[in-house]
């Protein structure tokens, strides 16, 4: 499927990306195009538009678009819900609503500065996701076997939280 | 060289190294136990000397004192790396600046998400890479509204 959105990616439109490749459309191709090309392009190309003005993929109220998708296509996994906090906190700019926020938004808008285009940002994007959902899964699993964890010497946690990061639910 | 699974200041380090003091260099990594190769410049090995000083430096840290980098982006990125190292230490509460933990928890989570330790590294410079033109762009607005009021 093709996936449209507004031009310039930033936080929502970099995160969205991922969460669509990962857990929505392995073969999702994405377009950015000026705001008042999405329309019409979505038309042409019957493509899904997602953070932008009016569209059910977008914000509502004081959740992003990211949440919209994870709410669509009802993505319950945990560590999906614990990244959709810190996006929606730095792309809604309550950087006070997780710790992560402000630095992911920092580094996101020099992903902006330093790509060429778009499609550069979102390729450089995908790995800084990768770890934060990595992060929060961890951050799971700590919180989850927290009493056998604090038993443990710091080789052994790192095992442990290493098996258990591959292990399926 | 430098030990496996790189995480912060590891990360950072190598990028402090590639941007700043060694534009060719090249990464490798052996285990704590391992000998340090003829040659190799070691980086946060318990023989190296380049190594961090517990609770008070990071190895990037004694990385610009050793090099004398002055470059200012350069030393904003090293006060994240403190933060996180040695003033936050196991205790993320304690971080001082905003960014510390997004920046540090996405370093720390590239060595999870890479195959290699030269993937990570690699990953990690793109982040530092665009962390640091941020800061930069930042710094400079500062500087021109310091200059303004003046």
């Amino acid at each position: 499927m093709k996936w449209i959105t507004r031009q310039y990616v930033h936080v929502d439109r970099t995160a969205c990306p991922w969460l669509i490749k990962k857990f929505v459309d392995p073969e999702a191709e994405f377009i950015f195009v000026p705001v008042e090309k999405i329309e019409e392009t979505v038309e042409k190309e019957k493509a899904i538009p997602y953070d932008a003005r009016g569209v059910e993929l977008g914000h509502h109220g004081d959740k992003c678009s990211f949440d919209a998708i994870v709410e669509k296509y009802e993505i319950k996994d945990p560590a999906v819900l614990e990244l959709s906090k810190i996006v929606r906190a730095a792309d809604t700019d309550k950087m006070e609503a997780a710790p992560e926020a402000a630095g992911l938004e920092a580094v996101m808008t020099g992903f902006g500065v330093v790509s060429k285009d778009d499609y550069e940002t979102i390729a450089k994007a995908s790995p800084v996701y990768d770890a934060l959902y990595t992060n929060c899964k961890l951050r799971l699993i700590r919180e989850k076997y927290k009493a056998e964890i604090d038993k443990m010497d710091r080789k052994q946690r790192a095992e442990f939280l290493r098996r258990k990061l591959v292990e399926k639910d | 060289m430098t030990r496996t699974q790189p995480h912060v200041d590891r990360c950072a380090s190598a990028w402090l190294i590639k941007r700043f003091i060694d534009e060719g260099a090249r990464f490798e990594f052996i285990s704590r136990e391992e000998p340090i190769p003829t040659g190799a410049i070691a980086f946060t090995l318990p023989k190296a000397l380049i190594k961090p000083i517990e609770a008070k430096k990071t190895t990037y840290d004694v990385l610009v004192g050793k090099y004398h980098i002055q470059n200012q982006v350069a030393l904003l990125v090293g006060k994240y790396i403190h933060d996180f190292e040695i003033d936050a230490e196991e205790d993320p509460s304690r971080v001082k600046f905003k960014e510390t933990l997004g920046l540090c928890y996405v370093l720390k989570g590239l060595e999870k998400t890479s195959k290699t330790d030269e993937e990570t590294v690699q990953k990690a410079l793109i982040v530092l890479d665009a962390f640091s033109k941020t800061l930069r762009s930042n710094w400079r607005t500062k500087q021109m509204h310091s200059r303004t009021r003046s």
